[in-house]
């Protein structure tokens, strides 16, 4: 690895995100129905409508309306939101830091918890425990994470009142780490589900093949010890793949955090962006999107790095 | 229930699966609470106690954000009631009559020729900020959202142009008595006036604040604003010089819950006190649930499908009268909305002073519908398009009706091809007509309307007196000179009785021709815990008056 290399692929970013924010563009438009009609409902067919679309600056042509954005965009302005007349970018900053806790609280849940069932199953492969954790890879790979979600707010929420089910933090007398880690639980079980069950999955396998290569026999006839084998050698050879696995994870999870955040109550980036899709609000949808792709392209960049570093292989 | 979910395109959509689910889980802990010995209610109370909430805090769960705080610029029912607990109109509904009752304002009078109201205002009334409310704000409150020659104007703004489009002027005569003048005659202003947008604001913060009013909004009404956290929660608290006295509660908690499941699993959880507009399948679960209760009265509201009149076979009255004939209304009621809403004959609400109770009704009997097809030439049916939103309006199960329509459709030989479009996508599709929806003819939509009051010149002639250019929501292209000008005579007159005898003409026009499928009125319906107690609902689902609540 070295700094050109990084320099380059930082500097491919931008088109990237670039690119998205024209397809977002062109999508938004594609659906029928704008932010003045989103607003008015049955009272879209009066005289109000072109009123208020002048009023929101709808009625400029659209290349008009994307460039315009595109230039605030470059210095840091990213508007207001149509509806609340709200900064684009402070909304999204405040938003996108809830989703950050949740996604990385769930990153880090499915990375530990399914790496060790992934080697728990693989090292005692064809027993009752990695049979056990076939099966909960399955249901957690099987199981859409809203209906999850859903579920886990109705028993320990509803039924059980063990834990709330939805926002950050109490709405009366809250806050603090204790009060948010309450909230956490249950969205953070909702979106780690999935990811666990692909990384223990991905763990085992990984695991397994590398448990019957040949330089771990190697390093068993020349007489080292099962944990020095294990951890050494076995360890650290699977974990290769999985570091490419988890960067996809993070960008799985973070569409996926849109339907947990919905059903929770999360206000983070993702129920932003539903709402602003729903409600055809433009600039939000944009900011948001641009927010998303950059972690996007980054958490891969970051990916490559860090296996770079991991696997000496590339280094040549 | 599986069979229902599936709908009729066969697609299973989120949100149906999401509604499915939570209602199921719902019959879960009914079933549980009743069987299992264990109670349902002890699980509900830790919950609440560990969101440390008190009996003075009402938590509302909404079923969108609120658009803005400033009664100029919001719109849409889900913003129009928690703003109304902030600000007082001139008039209001106050109870289950339909009658316009006094507000900020204590008496009125109409000018015989509908071309002005006087309205005597309620002394010793003030703001939230302590300031006067006087002929001065009234006029304030109107000229900085409807007068362009003010120096106190501050549009244009969309909504209140539409609301009082006859809107001139308003002047105080004295401090107390305030005078509106209209462009041209025009009955309905007055009516109007119960609209959120016609609320008072205090001239003092909003000239201060200007555009950015919404953010620091002041009223008169019985809770004033604390904070708003978008997405998360908007907090109220008492106002205790409210003109009718302090309310009960300290501190009203307005939450955003967009998801109709994860709306209901809260008040389920005791998360939320009190929801508004509920799925009509959640309807039996709450009442087998000891915890909760159903709180629903008769509203303002009619839901209806326009026939296409430039659609082949609904040029032909005897086909709209048969469709009309073909349909189980009370069926749909009590299966699909739960008992939700009552049988619909015309676009005024039964027992107000609009409604004409002698017009033509179609009753449900499809022998009758077939011959009438067959009289028209379609004795082997007709394929129709029709084009249904996914919600929207208070509509709170369109595409489940459209489905059950579509059966009973069947059985006459009428083969309904419903598409489905998402809210905002289907009102811009329709907007325009259904003649060219992206090429395509549709014969028939779906529609409803939330009047705040028992005036229908506030919606009539926009639904369904619209031609050309302004066709406005006339989806049914229905042309009727005699009925348009009825309409028109209705709107101007000064005369309530006679504006009442134009209207019932009118309905009996419209019922005989049948332009529109009629469906029904549907009630306001909410939901609440059990230990809330004084939810009164008006017929005007635009207004939510929690003042008198009480939490045990």
């Amino acid at each position: 690895m070295n700094v050109a290399w990084l320099a380059r692929r930082l500097v491919l970013v931008v088109p990237t995100l670039l690119a998205a924010t024209v397809v977002v563009f062109m999508m938004i438009h594609l659906a029928p129905g704008d932010a003045a009609q989103a607003l008015l409902g049955p009272m879209s067919a009066s005289g109000a409508l072109e009123e208020l679309r002048q009023e929101l600056g709808l009625n400029d042509p659209l290349p008009t309306q994307y460039l315009r954005w595109l230039e605030r965009a470059a210095h840091g302005d990213l508007g207001r939101s149509i509806r609340q007349q709200l900064p684009v970018a402070e909304l999204v900053k405040e938003k996108f830091k809830n989703t950050a806790i949740l996604g990385v609280v769930s990153l880090t849940v499915a990375v530990v918890v399914g790496l060790l069932m992934g080697f728990v199953a693989a090292l005692n492969r064809g027993s009752m425990l990695d049979r056990l954790v076939i099966v909960i890879a399955s249901s957690g790979i099987a199981i859409p994470s809203f209906f999850l979600g859903l579920l886990l707010s109705y028993v320990f929420g509803t039924r059980l009142g063990w834990l709330p089910s939805s926002g950050m933090y109490d709405l009366q007398g809250g806050g603090g780490v204790l009060d948010l880690s309450r909230h956490l639980i249950l969205p953070a079980i909702a979106l780690a589900a999935a990811p666990i069950a692909v990384v223990a999955r991905m763990t085992r396998s990984s695991t397994l093949e590398i448990t019957g290569a040949d330089f771990v026999r190697t390093a068993r006839s020349k007489g080292l010890t099962d944990t020095s084998v294990t951890l050494d050698h076995i360890a650290k050879n699977a974990l290769i793949p999985i570091i490419h696995l988890l960067g996809l994870q993070a960008g799985i999870l973070l569409s996926a955090t849109a339907l947990v955040e919905v059903v929770f109550s999360w206000p983070g980036i993702g129920s932003l962006m539903v709402d602003s899709i729903l409600t055809r609000d433009l600039p939000v949808t944009q900011g948001c999107v641009l927010v998303v792709a950059a972690v996007y392209a980054l958490v891969s960049v970051l990916t490559d790095m860090v296996h770079a570093a991991v696997d000496p292989r590339l280094h040549e | 229930m599986n069979g229902k979910l599936l709908g009729n395109t066969g697609s299973l959509s989120r949100r149906k699966l999401l509604q499915g689910t939570a209602a199921t889980l719902g019959a879960v802990t009914v079933a549980g609470s009743t069987s299992g010995g264990r109670s349902a209610i002890a699980a509900p109370r830790r919950a609440a106690r560990a969101q440390g909430i008190g009996p003075d805090t009402l938590v509302i769960g909404m079923e969108a954000e609120i658009s803005s705080f400033d009664p100029a610029v919001m719109t849409g029912t889900s913003t129009f009631r928690p703003v109304s607990s902030m600000f007082d109109m001139l008039t209001n509904l106050w109870d289950e009559t339909t009658e316009i009752q006094p507000d900020l304002a204590e008496s009125w009078e109409i000018a015989p020729d509908a071309t002005s109201v006087t309205m005597k205002l309620r002394p010793g009334v003030k703001f939230h900020d302590g300031t006067d409310l006087n002929a001065d704000a009234v006029v304030f409150s109107f000229e900085r959202m409807l007068n362009p020659n003010s120096p106190d104007y501050h549009g244009p703004y969309a909504f209140p142009a539409f609301f009082f489009p006859s809107y001139k002027t308003s002047t105080a005569v004295d401090p107390l008595t305030v005078r509106f003048d209209l462009t041209q005659p025009d009955a309905t202003f007055f009516s109007a006036l119960v609209w959120n947008t016609g609320a008072i604001v205090s001239p003092t913060a909003a000239k201060a604040a200007g555009k950015d009013f919404q953010a620091a909004p002041v009223g008169a009404g019985p809770f004033r604003f604390v904070s708003w956290e978008k997405d998360v929660l908007t907090t109220m608290e008492a106002f205790p010089d409210y003109w009718k006295g302090a309310p009960t509660l300290k501190t009203l908690l307005w939450k955003p819950i967009v998801e109709e499941a994860a709306r209901f699993n809260q008040l389920l959880s005791g998360e939320v006190d009190f929801i508004v507009s509920l799925y009509p399948q959640f309807v039996p679960v709450i009442e087998s649930n000891p915890d909760l209760q159903l709180i629903q009265g008769p509203s303002l509201h009619t839901w209806w499908c326009y026939l296409n009149m430039h659609f082949e076979p609904f040029k032909d009255l005897k086909v709209r009268q048969a469709m009309n004939h073909a349909i189980d209304r009370q069926s749909l009621i009590t299966n699909v909305l739960q008992g939700t809403a009552i049988e619909s004959n015309s676009w005024s609400w039964p027992d107000t002073w609009s409604f004409a109770d002698d017009v033509t009704t179609y009753e449900y009997d499809p022998e009758k519908a077939k011959a009438l097809l067959a009289e028209a030439g379609y004795a082997n049916g007709f394929d129709l398009p029709y084009i249904v939103p996914a919600s929207g309006s208070g509509m709170v199960a369109p595409k489940e009706i459209a489905t059950a329509m579509q059966a009973d459709l069947a059985k006459v030989g009428v083969n309904v091809q419903i598409e489905t479009l998402e809210w905002i996508s289907y009102i811009a599709a329709v907007g325009t007509g259904l003649d060219d929806i992206n090429g395509k003819q549709f014969g028939m939509c779906q529609m409803s309307w939330m009047n705040p009051v028992a005036d229908p010149g506030l919606y009539v002639e926009y639904v369904s007196a619209g031609q050309g250019d302004a066709l406005g929501l006339n989806l049914s292209y229905y042309a009727n000179e005699e009925y348009n000008k009825l309409l028109a005579d209705a709107r101007v007159s000064g005369d309530q009785e006679e504006r009442a005898e134009l209207y019932k003409q009118a309905q009996r026009i419209f019922a005989d021709d049948a332009p529109w499928l009629f469906m029904f009125h549907s009630n306001f319906v909410t939901a609440a815990r059990r230990n809330v107690e004084g939810i009164i609902l008006s017929p005007n689902q635009n207004v939510l008056h929690l003042e008198g609540v009480t939490k045990a």
